[in-house]
């Protein structure tokens, strides 16, 4: 989906949802959502091709809500892209938690720390990365709120690896993502 | 007092691994090369033995060289009849380098050891370079990286005469540096395919014993001559399948190098395999031709092929193959630049080997040859160039065959 289109989506839920209803986001036990990104993904190095690519990911989370303006969990997911005969492929797990300022509002603010992990056919790289961005939750039902956010995951100090052997020192790695998800509680 | 003596000597380690410049000071002028000296004007050249010798370079070795000039005298206005191709001032390795001395690895293969001389005429040496050039790394490499090169080369690839069809060592100069730090200097005679023996350009698989080599214990080597021989023209030219003549197709040379830098163990330091293409020689193996030499001039006075593709503006029979009007006279050239390998994690910088790029030693020896070699392994890369100088010709005022 192009990022234009999910955009129009993300604002037909805004307009279509009733502020009011934000309320009755219910903010105990566990949790669990499915979310779907455009985002793009860019290696900084010397030596990198610093073009930022555009490709789609999707990513599963679930854990459990501290209290009403607090929720953690973990996260995976996965984002590719095909550049010609190949694919380019930054995999991310890690924990992940969401605070809100105003308990009861969808607004909230999301850091994240773990792993990410970067694939183009031989060529590999891996690090810890920090993920921050801010988010917006809105109720569908009781149970299920669906929602947006935007998100920025960077990693730095790894290796680029060509089959094992380094090519590359101090490589970072920052993918910024638009999500749309929706999720159970 | 402890702790000083640990600094200076971490400073002194530091100092040990800095990098070691390729160009030495330029010494004083001591003689002359075997080189040098070896041109003179002929037919329409207009300009005197003395006015070409002008342009020289004094070789490591306080040896004067001739090296690369224009065409055309800048000072006198006279006209050399030959180039040298691309003028290396312009490339950003140039004040690093410095100018090329033409036959520095022939001067210095006998006192190496090896036991003949192989010395190359003088039009023969040709000058290629490209700054910045965009490197194709293997696999998903030109996805993910973006690795940039100069590149300055210089082979001996005379293809005006019967020299290339039997004889299989030449010159070679090549440096190369680029953004990951891949990065050599090399000069020496590379064995180019198997000695006393060619390959028919049009048809590889066709080896042609030639004769025997000069020198005659020229060693084989990796790569090939890939020549025209009188079967390329007559498919191509004389009768193709369309009607439609092509003499690009038919001519084209290229003399593929697989060259390499070694140690005394015989273990590879950097490597390269460069292509080097001509697609107008002024000449062709023809065994039916005195000295196997045929001449693609003589093609345009074929009747059916009079204004013909190259021949076209050649008027029919009054053309020689060594007039500045003839269309085929190797100033159409360019190069493939292919693989550059460094294996050199240990260094250091700078390696002596004899002229044939082997026995390398960090100590100089008799005969040997200053090469520079960046400390580094790219094995992780596989780095690759693409072509340089196509869209270029090198013809000038006066530039004739033999050239």
């Amino acid at each position: 989906m192009k990022p234009r289109y999910l955009a129009l989506l993300t604002l037909a839920l805004c307009t279509a949802l009733p502020l009011s209803a934000q309320d009755n986001v219910p903010t105990s036990g566990i949790w669990y959502g499915v979310a779907t990104s455009a985002g793009s993904a860019k290696l900084s190095c010397d030596l990198c091709d610093t073009t930022r690519d555009l490709g789609g990911s999707v990513e599963l989370s679930f854990g459990a809500w501290a209290n009403p303006a607090l929720r953690v969990g973990v996260d995976g997911g996965a984002w590719t892209r095909s550049d010609g005969d190949v694919r380019e492929k930054v995999y991310s797990t890690g924990v992940v938690a969401s605070i809100y300022p105003r308990p009861g509002s969808g607004l909230h603010l999301i850091g994240g720390l773990g792993w990410a992990g970067f694939r183009a056919e031989e060529f590999s790289y891996d690090a810890v990365r920090l993920r921050l961005g801010a988010g917006w939750d809105l109720p569908l039902t009781e149970s299920w709120v669906a929602g947006n956010s935007i998100t920025l995951d960077g990693a730095s100090f790894g290796s680029l690896n060509n089959a094992g052997t380094p090519v590359a020192e101090s490589v970072g790695l920052s993918v910024a993502r638009f999500t749309l998800y929706i999720r159970r509680r | 007092m402890k702790k000083f003596a640990t600094a200076l000597v971490l400073l002194s380690t530091v100092a040990c691994e800095s990098v070691e410049p390729f160009n030495p000071e330029v010494p004083d002028v001591v003689g002359d090369a075997v080189a040098f000296g070896i041109w003179s004007p002929a037919g329409p050249d207009t300009c005197t033995a003395e006015v070409h010798d002008h342009h020289h370079a004094v070789g490591p070795d306080g040896l004067r060289y001739p090296t690369w000039h224009p065409p055309v005298d800048p000072e006198t206005g006279c006209t050399f009849g030959h180039e040298h191709g691309r003028d290396p001032s312009g490339s950003d390795l140039f004040d690093e380098v410095g100018a090329i001395p033409f036959g520095y690895a022939n001067q210095h293969l006998q006192t190496g050891g090896f036991g003949a001389p192989r010395n190359e005429d003088h039009v023969g040496h040709k000058v290629e370079w490209e700054n910045d050039i965009v490197m194709n790394v293997g696999g998903a490499g030109s996805q993910v990286l973006n690795i940039t090169c100069d590149v300055m080369t210089k082979l001996h690839q005379g293809t005006h005469s019967a020299d290339a069809f039997t004889n299989n060592m030449h010159e070679v100069v090549y440096h190369i540096r680029c953004t990951d730090g891949t990065g050599f200097s090399a000069t020496l005679l590379t064995p180019i395919g198997d000695a006393g023996e060619m390959v028919v350009g049009c048809n590889r698989e066709r080896h042609i014993d030639a004769g025997t080599p000069n020198p005659a214990i020229s060693p084989d080597g990796g790569g090939k001559r890939a020549i025209p021989e009188m079967a390329c023209l007559q498919d191509r030219v004389v009768d193709p399948e369309d009607g439609r003549p092509r003499f690009d197709s038919a001519l084209r040379e290229s003399w593929e190098i697989s060259a390499s830098l070694r140690d005394g163990n015989n273990r590879t330091l950097a490597s390269f395999n460069p292509y080097y293409q001509v697609m107008d020689p002024s000449r062709f193996f023809d065994a039916s031709s005195d000295g196997n030499v045929g001449r693609p001039i003589d093609l345009c006075s074929v009747p059916e092929l009079v204004g013909e593709d190259r021949c076209e503006g050649v008027a029919a029979g009054a053309v020689e193959w060594d007039s500045p009007q003839s269309p085929f006279k190797g100033v159409r050239r360019f190069v493939d630049v292919n693989a550059n390998r460094v294996r050199n994690l240990d260094g250091p910088n700078i390696w002596y080997t004899n002229a044939l790029g082997r026995n390398g030693s960090t100590e100089p020896f008799p005969g040997s040859i200053r090469q520079w070699i960046a400390i580094r392994d790219n094995s992780g890369i596989d780095l690759h160039g693409g072509v340089i100088g196509k869209n270029r010709d090198y013809d000038g005022p006066g530039v004739r065959a033999p050239n």
